[in-house]
């Protein structure tokens, strides 16, 4: 073993150039990776410390209904003595002030509210915790958005409350992307008064809990998910919270680890080839090893030590480069994502990137199993160059499956991805074989016509390397694009007539026919509504529908949102007709009034919710809708336009069936001027206090604000992907022109003039790179529209200067580089060149 | 006739330049075939790359039938070399993806020769690979590869065949059939022909032998 070892650090310091060009490489890859990393955790670092402060408690147990008895007897036996327990609720409501009206988000709290953090107040010291009878804390930007002033009198619902203080900061306030009202906080007390909370209102219950230190809140919250197994029952602790809290960071997290997938994925590539230009020597050293004696596994060691070491070295210049990055790019997130964690990187990380590098390298120079006289041919033979074949590619393929899934933390899109990839491998393999085969059959007369066909299709292991990889390149490299574009569009959301301006909801049953009445008085039009029913459901196809339990080391996406679906309750609507953007996918159309010779009543489940759930057409679902069960068939799947903003549902019923069930309304505006909007609001929440309005303009402004610093985010790792794979791509053209060196001293000794090997070699460069090129952009729209139908579910919008662009760079490369290393190979001294090959 | 005159090759190393050949003179009549022989890095192989004009000297001339090799205008240099000389190698540097017949045909396809097919067939005849001629490189044994090489050499009708070490990867009984045929062949076509090698009954079985020791020609 030692001396192995010792020939591995012999070699490793022998061979520093390589060594340290291909660290160099192996550190641009995972670089992008680890920041990508170092981002993830830092979130849940940055998370885990604010978690009591976000809960404002240990564990926090909430749902969109009351409590029954039972349930809060089970909290009361299973706190007992372990803690405290506090009540709150929150719901959203208008706020009448006496210069405007606004939704707000409403808190109202007990005593001992906060158990955690502080809320800072303007006029108070930051210790006072009393909230006097009637009296309310405005979230400070009321002061700007409504004039706001301390002592004023606002009303909320029935009741008037004497604003006694302005927040300054809510500990309890996370850094989530698009806050639907600001918030205002009262006593629980006074809730009663106000007489928001009605039957059917939109509201969330909750039973914070502080636990005693000597209190383990892991088996706490297990026992009160054991009891409490109804899933409209939320139940965090400070643990679990960040899972929960950092969704939409962690989405775009997860889109930069795809990205830095793709970059990794180039680099792999990259590496691959420049390790193909060494590769004769270093397989000439390794047959000549395995001829003195030593074992395969020997010989694998020796790869293995190295492997190790060029690893080693390339995790610390990739360590030294996030380091020196880091800076940056925490400018970036405080700029761009308006967020405040502190990146920062793990000893755990560095160590796992080690482990991935030690296994990329391993799979990039993937087992050595020549036989003995492959061994002596490769040593004696000079013209049998080491063939980078297309299976060669495959353990560097089958290692970025397991990296996608863990860079994703989704099975789903991380498989996606590998399959994308594997397909456009055969869609380039299939094609390349029927286009090389027919121009092999092509008679030409000239041979430098002939000669490089000959070659492209004779060599076709070869050739379809090149093809592939070149593919590979060029269909990532146009897919991102692509996507981005898709999103892009998805931002563009109309013109602002086609869209409501206001959307109000809790308007109850009695309210909805003097809601109509009152707006047409005022000379405004709801343009769509639908009645809402809170129900939950108990089963499905006779099974109980409990809350999951998914804790492992490795929780994916698919995971946690399929505990948070399965966790919710669900809104039901019925309807006569579908809605004019709603399409039947899958399934027959029903009609839409109920039959009493039907079995069960038909429901139509939207596409996304069904597939989370884990739901077929034919499935009987049972609903309890206030004490009442109902069960119910899925008849189809609907696509839903979600982007469009009009009031729509996850489950729709036939009508007939719910319309007994008590319930309220849903409703949106047409478009709006400002000044309308605002008479709206002001007219409609004096008129019935209950009913909460949301300006959905604002929170449209407010969703495209985040899309576009997403997208900014995704343009810098686009366009760190696009530079790697172009390095990618020029690494692929040095090393296959190498390859072919020998060959053109072979010609040149027979009498070819540099200008006809320069026309061979042009044919036959550009002839792979215009085939990698068409097939591989044109897979990579097939890819696009797979992912974007797949997994985000939105339209895919082509978008075609990227690929010309990409055609004429990558053409102009494989001129290029071809040219130049055929001119300087040209001019070198054949007979000694062909000589040493020997 | 090949005409050596003074002529002198000398390499940049660390440790200053380095002198491979010394002012050589030697001429070589035509339809002879001379062995080159000489200890390793004695400078054998720098003299045949000059021979086939792939190098430059320092100085010094090659006289092929008259014509300074060296005074060639660059751009006609390719031309002359493809038409008047031709190499074979110890390792035959068949092209793997051409057939026999292929690799025979390229360089009278390079040089736009007519019916290049039809003369490599006729010559694969002549190495006695009739049989074989659809075949490739990796699907013949040592010998067969060396006899197409040799027929490759001999397709452009070259005044010059030059061999380096031809036997030196072939065993004793290939490579004696091998160079029986070339030496038939060389004096059928009255070719005149180098060979380098270390092949002592080779060496003796040429019309004359130079020897090479510190760049110079010992007769």
């Amino acid at each position: 073993m030692s001396f192995l070892f010792l020939y591995s650090l012999k070699r490793f310091w022998r061979k520093k150039a390589q060594v340290l060009l291909t660290s160099l490489f192996l550190c641009l890859g995972f670089w992008g990776w680890l920041m990508s990393e170092s981002s993830q955790t830092s979130i849940r670092q940055s998370l885990e410390t604010q978690a009591r402060q976000i809960l404002s408690a240990d564990v926090s147990i909430e749902s969109r209904r009351e409590f029954t008895p039972q349930e809060l007897d089970l909290i009361r036996k299973d706190v007992a003595n372990k803690g405290q327990i506090s009540s709150s609720y929150e719901f959203f409501a208008m706020l009448n002030t006496p210069h405007d009206s606004r939704l707000v988000l409403v808190r109202a709290v007990e005593d001992t509210y906060p158990f955690y953090g502080k809320l800072k107040l303007e006029e108070k010291t930051p210790t006072s915790r009393e909230l006097f009878p009637l009296h309310l804390w405005a979230s400070h930007e009321f002061k700007g958005l409504m004039n706001l002033k301390l002592n004023e009198k606002v009303h909320l619902g029935d009741a008037d409350f004497n604003v006694s203080d302005f927040v300054l900061e809510d500990p309890s306030q996370t850094f989530r992307l698009a806050n639907l009202a600001p918030t205002v906080f009262i006593h629980l007390k006074d809730l009663k008064k106000t007489n928001l909370i009605q039957f059917g209102s939109t509201f969330t219950t909750l039973r914070l809990i502080k636990i005693n230190p000597s209190t383990d809140v892991d088996k706490l919250a297990q026992k009160l998910k054991q009891d409490l197994k109804d899933p409209a029952i939320d139940i965090s602790t400070y643990k679990s919270l960040p899972d929960e809290m950092s969704g939409p960071t962690q989405r775009l997290s997860d889109f930069l680890g795809l990205s830095s997938l793709v970059t990794l994925l180039f680099c792999g590539l990259s590496l691959f080839y420049l390790l193909q230009i060494w590769s004769l020597e270093h397989q000439k050293e390794k047959a000549a090893l395995a001829i003195f004696g030593l074992s395969r596994w020997k010989i694998q060691a020796i790869e293995f030590f190295q492997s190790v070491l060029t690893a080693l070295l390339s995790t610390i210049l990739s360590t030294g480069l996030v380091f020196l990055s880091i800076p940056l790019m925490q400018n970036f997130i405080r700029e761009w994502l308006a967020t405040h964690f502190i990146l920062r990187v793990t000893w755990h990380e560095i160590s796992f990137i080690w482990i991935c590098q030690i296994i990329l390298l391993i799979a990039l120079t993937f087992p050595f199993r020549k036989s003995g006289t492959a061994l002596f041919r490769l040593l004696k033979d000079s013209m049998s160059s080491d063939q980078s074949g297309v299976s060669r590619l495959l353990p560097l393929l089958l290692t970025i499956w397991p990296f996608a899934i863990y860079a994703s933390r989704s099975w789903k899109n991380g498989t996606y991805f590998f399959v994308a990839i594997l397909g456009v491998c055969f869609i380039l393999i299939f094609s390349g074989w029927i286009i090389l085969n027919a121009l092999r059959k092509i008679p030409w007369t000239q041979w430098t016509l002939s000669y490089p066909l000959q070659a492209l299709s004779r060599q076709s292991t070869a050739s379809w390397a090149f093809i592939v990889t070149a593919g590979i390149c060029a269909s990532v490299l146009n897919l991102m694009p692509q996507l981005q574009n898709s999103f892009d569009s998805m931002m563009t959301l109309g013109s602002e007539a086609e869209r409501p301006s206001l959307f109000m909801f809790d308007i109850q049953q009695e309210q909805f026919q003097p809601l109509q009445k009152f707006l047409d008085q005022e000379g405004f039009k709801i343009k769509s509504s639908s009645p809402l029913v809170r129900a939950r459901i108990l089963k499905i196809n006779g099974k109980t529908f409990e809350r999951i339990e998914k804790k492992g080391i490795f929780q994916t996406r698919e995971d946690q949102t399929e505990e948070r679906f399965r966790n919710r309750s669900v809104n039901l609507t019925y309807r006569t007709h579908l809605t004019g953007d709603d399409k039947i996918i899958e399934g027959e159309p029903f009609s839409f009034t109920y039959e009493s010779s039907q079995k069960y009543p038909f429901i139509s489940v939207e596409q996304k919710y069904l597939n989370r759930l884990h739901l077929h057409i034919g499935d009987i679902l049972t609903f309890d809708v206030q004490g009442i069960e109902i069960s119910a068939e899925i008849k189809n799947v609907r696509s839903v336009q979600w982007s469009r903003f009009d009031p729509n549902f996850f489950i729709v019923f036939q009508n007939g069936i719910l319309n007994e069930a008590p319930h309220t309304y849903l409703a949106s505006t047409y478009y709006l001027t400002p000044e309308n909007k605002i008479h709206v609001i002001r007219s409609v929440s004096k008129a019935f206090p209950n009913i909460s309005i949301v300006d959905i303009e604002r929170l449209i402004r407010d969703i495209i604000q985040n899309l576009k610093k997403i997208s900014g985010a995704l343009r810098l790792m686009t366009g760190l992907s696009f530079l790697t794979g172009l390095l990618a791509i020029v690494f692929l053209l040095i090393s296959e022109n190498n390859r072919r060196a020998t060959e053109i001293h072979l010609l040149k000794v027979l009498g070819g003039a540099l200008k006809s090997i320069l026309r061979v070699r042009h044919l036959e460069v550009l002839l792979l790179s215009s085939l990698s090129l068409i097939m591989g952009l044109s897979s990579s729209y097939l890819i696009a529209y797979f992912i974007l139908n797949r997994v985000f579910q939105l339209p895919l919008v082509p978008e075609f200067s990227t690929p010309l662009i990409l055609a004429a760079i990558i053409l102009g490369l494989t001129y290029l580089t071809s040219t130049l290393i055929t001119f300087f190979t040209y001019q070198k001294n054949s007979f000694v060149i062909l000589k040493k090959e020997e | 006739m090949i005409e050596i005159r003074n002529l002198s090759k000398s390499f940049k190393t660390q440790q200053g330049p380095l002198e491979i050949l010394k002012d050589i003179n030697f001429q070589i009549p035509k339809g002879k075939i001379i062995a080159i022989t000489g200890h390793s890095g004695s400078g054998k192989s720098t003299l045949l790359s000059l021979l086939a004009g792939l190098d430059k000297p320092d100085s010094g001339q090659i006289l092929i039938e008259g014509r300074d090799l060296f005074a060639i205008p660059p751009h006609k240099q390719n031309d002359f070399r493809a038409q008047n000389i031709s190499l074979i190698f110890q390792n035959y540097y068949l092209i793997p993806h051409l057939t026999a017949l292929e690799n025979v045909a390229l360089p009278l396809q390079i040089l736009k020769k007519a019916s290049p097919f039809e003369e490599a067939q006729r010559l694969l005849k002549e190495v006695g690979l009739e049989d074989r001629m659809s075949h490739y490189p990796g699907e013949l044994s040592g010998g067969e590869c060396q006899r197409v090489s040799i027929a490759r050499g001999l397709a452009t009708k070259p005044l010059v065949l030059l061999a380096d070490e031809p036997t030196g990867s072939l065993d004793n009984e290939t490579g004696n059939r091998v160079m029986k045929l070339y030496f038939d062949l060389v004096r059928k076509h009255n070719l005149t022909s180098v060979i380098v090698t270390h092949n002592e009954e080779l060496a003796a079985l040429c019309d004359s032998e130079l020897k090479l020791s510190q760049g110079q020609i010992h007769k």
